[in-house]
């Protein structure tokens, strides 16, 4: 079955989401929930039946030293947030994370949640930070 | 008369038995001898109560001698205990305020890389920051009000977002946009979003964030 870009989102989908450095917390080692805060919207890939490494090939292609995490679609809307399709001229998977369907912006709870379900595949790469919070923890663990 | 005998010989023996007791065997010449052994204890005789009251000094004393070097031992001891105690405390407050400066220069420079960020440099059509909401981060971040540093994390929504999480998940986060402060804690499972704050209504809410348990 091809994959129809304007269908209506699934639960059953995986949305992939590329991370940013800057949106990566070293000392924890996770995203923070700062990644699900856009002005529009959060963008996200739809997997429309591709495996997993031609979903973050595609996503990451032009982003250099970004991270890739999935999100189970279903998991998304039980935060309660709205999925849209969101084809562009580049990208027949794109798709959003909306807070509702009339307003964009994700709640700070509902983005902090997200932040903690989403599952990472590829960390992002920021040498400079690394090796600062690498060095920040490091210094933490001699307390 | 044998049995008047039987009763001698027995109450020399008791005399014996009570004389080794009290350990005054040694003495039984002085007038010890003539202690009424059928007398009842509570009216012991003032010269024997001297003489165990003496015994039980002498060894009493020693154990006496032992017991106050012990305790002039363990005054000294508590005391090298408690200026340990200083010192250690004394360098946990110079680790921490090292910590905190060494995290505010980090925060520092993580705050100025942003300036460096271009038009969608999140990959999603974001806008670069502007020079005042960078400064006015960089403000919060140098103020001597701010006793504990944050994680800084730029967002896609114009504003800044500083982070603060404890091991017991008690989280806050606090956003500065250009024109309002503003933030979202979940304390022991309860959520609640501060709207629009000002910035010492901020300073307090990460006091009181930290004075807690």
């Amino acid at each position: 079955m091809s994959f129809i870009p304007e269908s209506e989102i699934q639960d059953s989908e995986i949305l992939y989401r590329a991370i940013h450095p800057s949106f990566w917390n070293y000392e924890e080692d996770r995203p923070t929930s700062a990644l699900f805060k856009d002005r529009k919207g959060v963008s996200v890939d739809r997997d429309g039946d591709r495996s997993e490494d031609d979903a973050v090939n595609f996503l990451l292609n032009s982003r250099q030293n970004f991270g890739a995490g999935n999100l189970n679609a279903g998991q998304t809307r039980n935060i309660g947030t709205y999925l849209k399709p969101d084809k562009t001229p580049e990208n027949d998977f794109h798709a959003l994370i909306l807070e509702s369907e009339s307003k964009v912006q994700l709640s700070n709870s509902k983005a902090k949640k997200l932040s903690r379900v989403v599952t990472i595949i590829n960390p992002p790469f920021n040498e400079e930070v690394q090796s600062t919070y690498a060095n920040a923890s490091l210094w933490e663990k001699t307390k | 008369m044998i049995n008047n005998t039987m009763e001698n010989v027995e109450i020399k023996n008791q005399r014996n038995y009570f004389s080794e007791l009290l350990g005054i065997q040694q003495y039984s010449s002085g007038s010890v001898s003539s202690f009424d052994f059928n007398f009842p204890v509570t009216s012991i005789p003032i010269n024997v109560e001297q003489l165990i009251k003496s015994e039980i000094k002498k060894q009493i004393t020693p154990i006496k001698e032992t017991q106050n070097a012990l305790v002039d031992q363990f005054a000294e001891i508590s005391l090298e205990h408690e200026t340990i105690k200083d010192e250690i405390n004394n360098l946990r407050k110079i680790y921490s305020e090292n910590y905190q400066l060494k995290k505010k220069l980090n925060n520092i420079n993580t705050i100025l890389s942003f300036k460096k960020f271009e038009t969608n440099w999140n990959g999603n059509g974001a806008e670069p920051f502007s020079e005042n909401i960078i400064e006015k981060a960089f403000a919060f971040t140098n103020s001597q009000s701010l006793k504990f540093q944050p994680n800084v994390f730029p967002t896609g929504r114009q504003s800044i977002q500083f982070e603060y999480e404890k091991s017991n998940e008690n989280y806050l986060e606090i956003e500065i946009f250009e024109d309002k402060y503003s933030a979202y804690s979940e304390i022991d499972n309860k959520e609640t979003e501060y709207e629009s704050i000002s910035f010492n209504e901020t300073i307090k809410l990460i006091d009181e964030f930290y004075s807690r348990i």
